[in-house]
């Protein structure tokens, strides 16, 4: 510490989010409050088949009627590509067969949009679509993955023989089949994770504008990655050069996935507005989000884990039916495989694993990453079936999941699934912490005592560890996936000394704006409020790969801190040159750089740049103003981790459970600003308890959502949502100088398996095993009574 | 969706079969049926507007009836679109004696997408249930009214504004109209079974008929609701003198 007053660092305090204000208060800016002048409408025309020949299409009614433009329908499309299948099943052949703008000869879900009608405004176009003849020739449709791989399922795409997008496998087969057959305790389940529906606030859509002077487009989209669907739209989708669009995501209303990929209605839109030389807009209702737009999970898994009596865990065997929908999204292929099957040892040291996946098309919505991705499968599956295995042998859970915990010493920990190494961890702590604020011990004593008064609580245990920061690009580029993981920033110190950061990552609910212009402010030691966070509009931002995969912070925000970190090493040479002094003899701290041994004689942030600026005085060869830009590429994926604990209460005689407490332990590195990682954290895990107690997307035999409204899907609100006692561990993650991990999926990662646990444990006594999610008042009743 | 149910009819089996098999009084017993166009044997098209709570809209299909074994049974076979989606279903009806009643048993299944499946399942059940009772009750009403009015070749005749007398049958132009035609149909072309019926305003089964039904049956199977009713609003104006 020097003499010069020392400024308070931000990072570490927990700052209110800097956008909330505007957002909360109604002036955000989101794509329907985007209107141009001259601005069409579109309303598509869908299919009520879940599978069905297009047999004919008569627009004319809809045509004669005013206000009408025009219809178009797959066909005049033809001239496009189809969306792009970025990310494919490592090491083995895949079957993609990604969606078209408009869906040509034949439909594959309820949704599938055949026609679309352009007109003056949205109420003339959807009565116009309406009036919109189409003539099917209805096929049998398939709506379970696992169904949908057998012999004489209906077939869904010619190029996909059997409706099998990939078959992949991690692990050893061998060493798992060995351990299962000689092991002393086997249990085996059937473990289902439902369908869901991401249901983020804002709906999806996009706004295209073209010029046909110069051929530009500029697209307005609900995108959670604005640079990567530039490229994948005109590079892949309509084969131009990507300097001839620009794209722009404005306020996002919320994504968790949904809005990473690359969807028919942004080439549609662009196509539009290139054809009719006007503005033409398009905006999702609720329920044409629920039907058409990416759903997640939807796994069908049969596992088997093999262990001693005395609770060491010898084996993992896993094989699991992915429902991919019915078409390929963008990187659908690697939620399954890569972010799953490679992880799904989780927290223990499992000496032989084996997972085989088969991705199966359905006539259903596609499915892709939601919150977690992958992730949340493999932790439910691990902590379902663990839990599964301490009843078995009786034993107590927590006992079992210390006993076979990868302990500290054996970081940087290689699973042998073909995972980067587990950069960090330490998970005994996080665990203790949590059942010490539960009372654990405690609590089954208490447990005992009321069952006996017919009362029913349980406890429910959840250890996970996940992968986030992805990713480091040369080992994506070994997973199938088609494109880097790097992220940028850019860093401009304005001759007043007001900083300017451009970033590829976005915020759609996360609260970067807070916490890079925390990292920024104290970096450079300006103040928090001369620090301007500036995304979203591939124009004037660095390319980057956007916000997802709880990135960025541990991508994007490294960044961030290297560009400052570069202006600083100039701004150095700088103020020696300036001061007269050894470079090496400048130290910069608190926004100045000064001589080493006499602090008074310095150089203010503000005064260097505006230095820089003007350029009257510059070192020989260095160029003018402080604008530095970095691409940081991470040398390895970052593990979060941390152990909930949830308690229930059943009525035996409802089923009803009512969630008494729950607790999160968390560990996600060094904390830029908890306020927000506790925002994160909640929000997550209502989600994810959410999955284990309401929610799941329902479709008939048929192929019908029977989930189609807000009405029927079962979203929870604040007051099916309990306290949530939060607390952490840190352990700093060595892969990156800021020792961030992420947090923006981790609630949503331990919460289902958590309050399964607890509902399961509190029907032990009725002999209760397993039960699949959502644990509905039916299910548990009828569980309760062996039905 | 499954389907099935029963309904008694104080008249023998042999009039309700008849009326069951009259397009006439067909028309008048579909829920919001406008339009009634019989298209061959046994065959008939027909528009229906109706309304499932908040999902409502123009239907607009096919109804065939097969495997006739009168006066006892026949199958029947319904395929029907509109905007709001789409119904495919089959099922048989059943007539049987029973202490001078006729007993009509039906069951079938329907397959139904669109908004009407996204947006209205919840409430499928619940409309399927009402609108066949409804629709069974004016059927009741139908057989009554041709008893006391003696069945006559005059109401058809009163009632269909474009008898089809043309003597040119033509069935494929019947089967695979163009769309744009099947909407109006050439005269010329009019085979000998087709004929329309228009159900005229007031005589049909319309949803406001099908409600008031409904509030009917509440009242009849709860008749001293109205007087909860009553001594509610009157407690409530009593309570509020003070």
């Amino acid at each position: 510490m020097t003499a010069t007053e020392m400024k308070e660092r931000l990072v570490g305090r927990a700052l209110k989010r800097r956008e909330d204000p505007k957002l909360i208060t109604g002036h955000g800016n989101y794509l329907d409050d985007i209107k141009l002048p001259g601005m069409l409408h579109i309303a598509l025309v869908r299919s009520p088949y879940a599978h069905a020949k297009i047999v004919s299409i008569d627009a004319s009614k809809a045509l004669a009627m005013p206000g009408v433009v025009a219809v178009f329908t797959g066909k005049d499309m033809l001239d496009i590509n189809p969306m792009p299948a970025a990310w494919q099943a490592a090491g083995v052949k895949n079957y993609p067969v990604p969606p078209r703008a408009l869906a040509v000869d034949k439909v594959a879900l309820v949704g599938d949009p055949v026609a679309m009608v352009v007109a003056e405004n949205r109420y003339i176009a959807r009565d116009a679509a309406d009036l919109v003849e189409v003539e099917y020739e209805p096929l049998p449709a398939v709506v379970d993955a696992r169904k949908a791989v057998e012999p004489g399922a209906p077939q869904i795409h010619e190029a996909a023989p059997n409706n099998i997008v990939f078959e992949w496998e991690c692990g050893n087969k061998d060493a798992a089949d060995a351990a299962i057959a000689s092991a002393e305790v086997v249990v085996k389940e059937e473990i289902i994770n439902q369908r869901l529906i991401p249901t983020p606030m804002e709906t999806r859509g996009s706004i295209a504008r073209y010029d046909p002077l110069t051929g530009e487009w500029t697209v307005w989209m609900t995108s959670q990655a604005p640079h990567v669907h530039r490229l994948l739209l005109t590079a892949f989708v309509f084969g131009v050069p990507e300097t001839k669009l620009r794209c722009i995501a404005p306020n996002v209303g919320g994504g968790f996935g949904q809005k990473i990929f690359c969807y028919n209605d942004m080439a549609f839109t662009m196509w539009a507005a290139r054809k009719l030389g006007r503005p033409v807009k398009f905006v999702e209702d609720r329920s044409e989000n629920y039907k058409y737009s990416t759903h997640g999970r939807d796994h069908i898994t049969e596992a088997e884990l093999a262990g001693t009596r005395d609770g060491k865990i010898t084996g993992l065997r896993v094989k699991t039916w992915a429902n991919i929908g019915a078409y390929f999204s963008t990187v659908a292929a690697g939620i399954p495989t890569t972010l799953y099957g490679r992880i799904i040892t989780g927290v223990y040291k499992i000496p032989a694993a084996y997972v085989h996946v088969t991705g199966a098309y359905t006539n259903t919505a596609m499915v892709d990453a939601y919150r977690g991705a992958g992730r949340p499968e493999a932790s439910y599956l691990i902590e379902r079936m663990v839990d599964r295995f301490a009843a078995e042998i009786g034993m107590d859970p927590a006992e079992v999941r210390r006993k076979n915990f990868i302990q500290p010493e054996d970081f940087p920990y290689d699973n042998g699934l073909g995972l980067l190494p587990y950069d960090s961890g330490n998970y005994e702590p996080a665990l203790n912490k949590a059942l010490e604020i539960a009372g654990y011990a405690e609590f089954r004593k208490q447990q005992e005592e009321l069952r006996k008064q017919g009362r029913y609580l349980g406890i429910g245990i959840s250890s996970y560890v996940e992968i986030c920061g992805i990713a480091p690009s040369a080992w994506m580029g070994g997973q199938g996936w088609g494109a880097g993981l790097w992220e940028s920033a850019n860093v401009r110190v304005h001759l007043t000394g007001k900083v300017v950061v451009t970033t590829g990552s976005l915020p759609h609910g996360q609260g970067l704006e807070t916490t890079f212009a925390q990292i920024v402010a104290d970096e450079l030691g300006v103040p928090y409020e001369d620090v301007e966070i500036q995304w979203g509009d591939t124009q004037g931002t660095p390319f980057g790969y956007g916000t997802y995969g709880s990135r960025s912070l541990a991508v994007g925000g490294v960044a961030i801190k290297r560009s400052v970190d570069k202006i600083k090493e100039k701004a150095r040479k700088l103020a020696a040159h300036l001061l007269e002094a050894n470079e090496a003899d400048i130290v910069f701290e608190n926004g100045r750089a000064y001589v080493k041994g006499s602090p008074d004689k310095g150089k203010t942030i503000g005064e260097l740049a505006a230095a820089a600026a003007v350029a009257y005085n510059l070192p020989p060869g260095m160029e003018p103003f402080l604008d530095e830009t970095s691409y940081y590429d991470p040398p390895n994926c970052t593990f979060p981790f941390g152990t909930h604990v949830s308690i229930v209460e059943v009525d035996p005689e409802t089923g009803h459970v009512k969630l008494l407490r729950y607790i999160a332990v968390d560990d996600c590195g060094n904390q830029i600003n908890p306020l927000i990682v506790e925002g994160q954290i909640h929000g997550g895990i209502a989600q994810g308890l959410a999955q284990a107690l309401y929610e799941g997307a329902v479709y008939n035999e048929d192929g019908q959502l029977l989930t189609g409204t807000l009405m029927d899907y079962a979203v929870p609100t604040a007051a099916m949502v309990p306290h949530i006692e939060t607390d952490h561990t840190v352990t700093p993650s060595p892969v990156n100088p800021l020792g961030v991990k992420g947090a923006g999926e981790a609630g949503t990662i331990a919460s289902a398996q958590c309050v399964m646990n607890a509902i399961i444990d509190a029907l032990a006594p009725f002999g209760v095993k397993h039960l699949q999610m959502p644990a509905t008042p039916e299910r548990i009743w009828k569980a309760i009574h062996g039905k | 969706m499954k389907i099935a149910g029963n309904y008694s009819f104080a008249a023998s089996r042999e009039e309700v079969w008849a009326a069951l098999n009259d397009p006439e009084v067909l028309a008048r017993t579909i829920p919001g049926c406008q339009r009634l166009e019989q298209v061959g044997e046994n065959e008939y098209e027909s528009t229906l507007k109706i309304g499932l709570q908040a999902v409502r809209g123009v239907y607009s299909g096919r109804v065939k009836i097969d495997n006739l074994r009168p006066p006892e049974s026949y199958e029947i076979h319904v395929d029907g679109k509109g905007s709001n989606g789409f119904l495919k279903g089959s099922g048989s009806i059943l007539l049987r004696e029973e202490n001078g009643q006729t007993i009509l048993d039906y069951g079938g299944e329907a397959h139904i997408g669109g908004t009407i499946a996204s947006v209205g399942q919840r409430l499928l059940d619940g409309a399927a249930k009402t609108l066949i009772s409804q629709s069974l009750k004016a059927l009741a009403a139908q057989i009554e009214a041709r008893r006391t009015e003696a069945p006559t070749p005059e109401l058809a005749a009163a009632t269909t504004p474009e008898p089809a007398e043309t003597p040119t049958p033509e069935p494929a132009a019947a089967t695979t109209p163009e769309p744009a035609a099947a909407t109006t149909p050439e005269p010329a072309e009019t085979p000998a079974f087709r004929r329309t019926i228009q159900v005229p305003a007031g005589e049909g089964l319309s949803e406001v008929d099908v409600a008031l039904g409904v509030i009917e049956d509440f009242l009849k199977e709860r008749p001293w609701v109205p007087w909860v009713i009553i001594a509610f609003l009157l407690g409530y104006l009593l309570g509020q003198r003070r």
